[in-house]
């Protein structure tokens, strides 16, 4: 088998690092502790990609205790454009988003009910660039923006300025006229606000400062949300049932499309009621959801959905672009995205082996504009350099894509312990 | 981490009631390296006699058993005790700790066993050792009569292998209360507890306690031997030394019959007074004490303090934590002078800090030779690998409210205000009050982790005539 390195576009590189070193704080800090001021090599280009927790590196108290200067602060030291932003009447993360969108820094944020969320500073151009590459990659497999569906949101919703603005895209470009009627958009309102108090809740725990009661008040709360979700979806099964011959397109993330086929074979719905040649998009993988081994027979079976209306694509929120899946099963890298194989501690560049290499994936976008492209992710992936079964040639990543995290040694035992061990986590909301 | 050069597939025997068993039948990677190791298939009904038998240490004499342990005792001694050796060799390629510090847990890992230490504490636990010796007679205020004893268990210990002595102190405990054991040995150190049972054969390759002990490999979690064993009809008690996936794994098979007592994976913290800053002597000396509790193993064990609370001004704080990152940067028998270097999470988020300054300060970098991070609360991500992170309070009752169930040791200076703080801790979940620089370090025959373990493992058992 033969060895070679892997490919890097140095050049291209260098070009984005001159811009951005003296606009990125952190960037440039990194730059000048490790004394880069080019990058000639792909070595000079490692240290500088930010991991993917970078960009939740900010203290938890600065939002629990509303300190909004010192989180402009420490957004702006992962800016691209200076984050001058009067925090004044600020109450909450959802204000604090509202005031940095007003200013021009589409904040994009994530959370998991597990930990605290991340914080991107995104530009407009960002968002523009990112919304034209989900049409870009559904135009590209057949699917146009011709407002020949019926569109349907599966979601989950929410009212993130990015969410609604994707959904709102994929409504205006895909939905007929006289398509279904959509639920108005349902998501409960303050998403951050939740999702941080979720994590100050999870973070109360840990300090023993949670009373039983508020615990209680809690648990109730996120079930509540979690019922507001099925009586969405129950809505959205009655729609499809009553219009069974019609074309649906379907956008959601696979738990909660699960979920839907499980609300319509609740109705009283089987394999082949459906008889429209639907369309499906989703995004990223099952969140650590667990399900049942056959879920995408059981999801493709009732929604009748075939693989060449099926857009399935990797990415991350500290990418614009997608790499979407083909048919022989591989996520295409685009023109706009390099790709790092890196070792499992993000130091290295991993070798080709006969065209292959497997670790830790990191990419640098070339489009993204609020911010440095590099980013090294959390995710494991193998990679394939050459030609693609499906025929085309570029870079390919296979569709067993593992998260480093969930790849822990089970069976380290040690005596040194973290205050994780000892927080029950509470119900998905 | 660095990948270990050598790759040779190591063998490790068990022990089977006091015979040695090869094999490489199973073959597995060590938890820090990946280094494969090969063992023997595990022969079930060999491990250990069934319920039906009486355990064959039941009736030996504990003074016989405390015999046994001392003579062990005198040949744990590296220089001179080829199994210690050849397993140091062997742990020097699978440990994230430099041979340096293993040569020095290596060195005397059975200098606590002492027939006055053994009886010191058998006498603190159960009041003496007839009750483990046999059926004590008591009379109860109303003349009922009834005889109790502590009898022995039957126990699945799974090890942490954190170090020989731990090993050592694993099996002593197995001897003392005369169990039927069965020791599922750590991937960080499949090793050691074999090296110290082969010692002990030498010096009587037939003994009871030898007899009573089977010591084995298989990867935490491997369902084709924990569904076999892990059940009430062969063991009481499953003695879980610290956490992670292999213990709350097992923890799942704890029921009725079942029992699970837990020393649980525990984090650890420092409370320094105003009386700290009395002198520029006074400061450097608390600054050291203070270090040293910090790099135990280079921090990776339950009682390496992780937050430091210190009543005192910014100005003096800054000192402090300037004088406390020289001294983590300094070889220790236990230390490194550079260690494993800070993980990602930590370097991120220290990075971050670095632009929120006044309220967030740092000292030292990401090279291993010490990081303080100081801030107005405790940090939300884990220090470690020498990173410490240095809390400003108005007091150190006020401080106590950052001591957690997960809260094992905690180190005051100076020594006289543990008392003031001692209930507040407690009440909180803290375990063990130290004096700062001590945490090491501690008295004979004292509680661990909120019990008197061997208490724990026995089956108190009533004869009554009532």
């Amino acid at each position: 088998m033969t060895i070679t390195a892997q490919p890097v576009r140095i050049e291209e590189l260098d070009a984005h690092f001159q811009k951005r070193r003296h606009q990125v704080p952190v960037l440039a800090r990194r730059a000048q502790e490790a004394g880069t001021t080019a990058i000639r090599t792909a070595d000079d280009v490692l240290p500088l990609l930010f991991p993917h927790t970078t960009y939740k590196s900010y203290p938890e108290s600065l939002v629990s205790k509303g300190r909004w200067e010192q989180l402009n602060r420490w957004l702006d030291s992962l800016s691209t454009y200076r984050v001058d932003v009067d925090v004044d009447g600020v109450a909450d993360v959802d204000g604090w988003i509202a005031h940095l969108e007003e200013a021009g820094h589409l904040v994009s944020s994530s959370s998991g009910t597990s930990g605290k969320g991340s914080f991107l500073d995104k530009s407009a151009r960002d968002r523009e660039v990112s919304l034209q590459n989900l049409l870009d990659c559904l135009t590209g497999m057949g699917l146009p923006p011709d407002r020949s569906w019926n569109f349907i949101p599966v979601g989950p919703e929410t009212r993130v300025s990015q969410h609604v603005a994707t959904r709102d895209l994929l409504v205006d470009s895909f939905h007929r006229r006289d398509g279904v009627a959509l639920p108005p958009s349902a998501a409960p309102e303050g998403h951050h606000r939740y999702m941080s108090r979720l994590s100050a809740m999870r973070k109360a725990m840990a300090d023993g400062t949670a009373s039983p009661d508020e615990v209680a008040a809690f648990e109730a709360e996120a079930a509540q949300r979690q019922q507001l979700q099925d009586g969405r979806l129950s809505y959205l099964a009655e729609q499809i049932l009553a219009r069974p011959t019609e074309r649906f397109f379907f956008s959601s993330q696979f738990p909660q499309l699960f979920r839907l086929t499980e609300v319509l074979r609740e109705l009283g719905a089987s394999d082949g009621d459906l008889t429209g040649g639907n369309a499906l998009t989703v995004a990223g993988g099952l969140k650590g959801v667990t399900l049942p081994p056959d879920y995408r027979e059981r999801i493709f079976g009732i929604l009748n959905i075939a693989p060449e209306r099926f857009l399935h694509y990797y990415s991350m929120q500290e990418l614009n672009l997608r790499m979407p899946k083909c048919l022989a099963g591989r996520y295409h890298v685009p023109a706009g995205l390099h790709l790092f194989v890196l070792d499992r501690d993000g130091e290295s560049l991993v070798p080709l082996q006969g065209g292959v290499a497997e670790g830790r994936a990191a990419f640098f976008d070339t489009t993204v504009d609020g911010r440095w492209g590099g980013t090294i992710s959390g995710d494991k992936v193998v990679a394939e350099y050459g030609e693609c079964s499906c025929g085309r040639p570029g870079i390919t990543i296979h569709d067993d894509i593992a998260r480093f995290s969930d790849l822990h040694d089970d069976d380290k035992i040690t005596c040194a312990g973290t205050m994780d061990a000892y927080v029950r986590g509470f119900i998905e909301g | 981490m660095t990948t270990a050069a050598v790759h040779t597939k190591i063998k490790v025997p068990h022990f089977v009631r006091g015979k040695l068993v090869w094999g490489e039948d199973c073959e597995y990677l060590s938890r820090d390296f990946g280094v494969p190791f090969v063992t023997p298939r595990i022969a079930f009904d060999e491990l250990f006699v069934p319920r039906s038998e009486l355990g064959p240490a039941f009736a030996v004499s504990v003074s016989e058993i405390i015999d046994f342990l001392v003579e062990t005792a005198k040949h744990l001694t590296l220089e001179t005790n080829p199994y210690l050796q050849e397993s140091l060799e062997m742990t020097v390629q699978v440990s994230a700790l430099p041979r340096r510090i293993i040569e020095n847990t290596f060195a005397r890992p059975g200098q606590f066993l002492t027939r006055q230490a053994l009886e010191y504490r058998l006498e603190r636990t159960f009041g003496g050792t007839d009750v483990l010796d046999g059926w004590v007679e008591r009379t109860d205020p109303s003349g009922k009569v009834c005889r109790i004893r502590a009898f022995p268990p039957r126990l699945v210990h799974m090890l942490a292998g954190n170090s020989p002595s731990a090993a050592m102190t694993s099996i002593a405990d197995a001897a003392l209360v005369k169990a039927v054991n069965v020791f599922k040995m750590p991937s960080a150190d499949p090793f050691t507890t074999v090296a110290v049972l082969r010692t002990m054969a030498d010096i009587a390759p037939d003994h009871p306690v030898l007899q009573s002990i089977s010591a084995v490999y298989w990867r935490g979690g491997d369902r084709q031997v924990e569904d076999v064993l892990y059940r009430s009809q062969y063991f009481d008690k499953l003695v879980a030394w610290g956490g992670g996936a292999a213990i709350e794994n097992a923890a799942r098979y704890a029921g009725p019959g079942f029992q699970l007592i837990s020393f649980d994976p525990k984090v650890s913290m420092s409370m320094i007074g105003r009386e700290a800053f009395e002198s520029e002597q006074t400061l450097r000396e608390v600054a050291e004490r203070a270090a040293a509790d910090v790099t135990i193993f280079n921090q990776d064990a339950c009682l390496a303090a992780r937050h430091i609370c210190i009543e005192g001004d910014l100005d003096q704080i800054d000192r402090f934590c300037a004088l406390l990152q020289e001294r983590l940067g300094v070889q220790r028998d236990f230390a490194s002078e550079v260690g494993p270097k800070p993980n990602a999470e930590i370097r991120d988020a220290v990075e971050g800090m670095r632009f929120l300054e006044p309220d967030y300060r740092v000292w030292g970098g990401f090279d291993g030779r010490g990081l303080v991070v100081r801030s107005p609360e405790p940090v939300d991500f884990h220090p470690t690998n020498k990173t410490v992170n240095v809390v400003p309070v108005t007091s150190l009752q006020d401080a106590t409210r950052f001591a957690t169930v997960a809260t094992q040791t905690v180190g005051v200076y100076p020594d006289h205000r543990k008392a003031e703080i001692r209930d507040r801790l407690a009440t909180a979940g803290v375990q063990r009050v130290v004096r700062l620089g001590s945490a090491m370090t501690g008295s004979m025959g004292t509680p661990h982790d909120g019990m008197y373990p061997l208490h724990r493992f026995v089956n108190w058992v009533v004869d009554d005539d009532a």
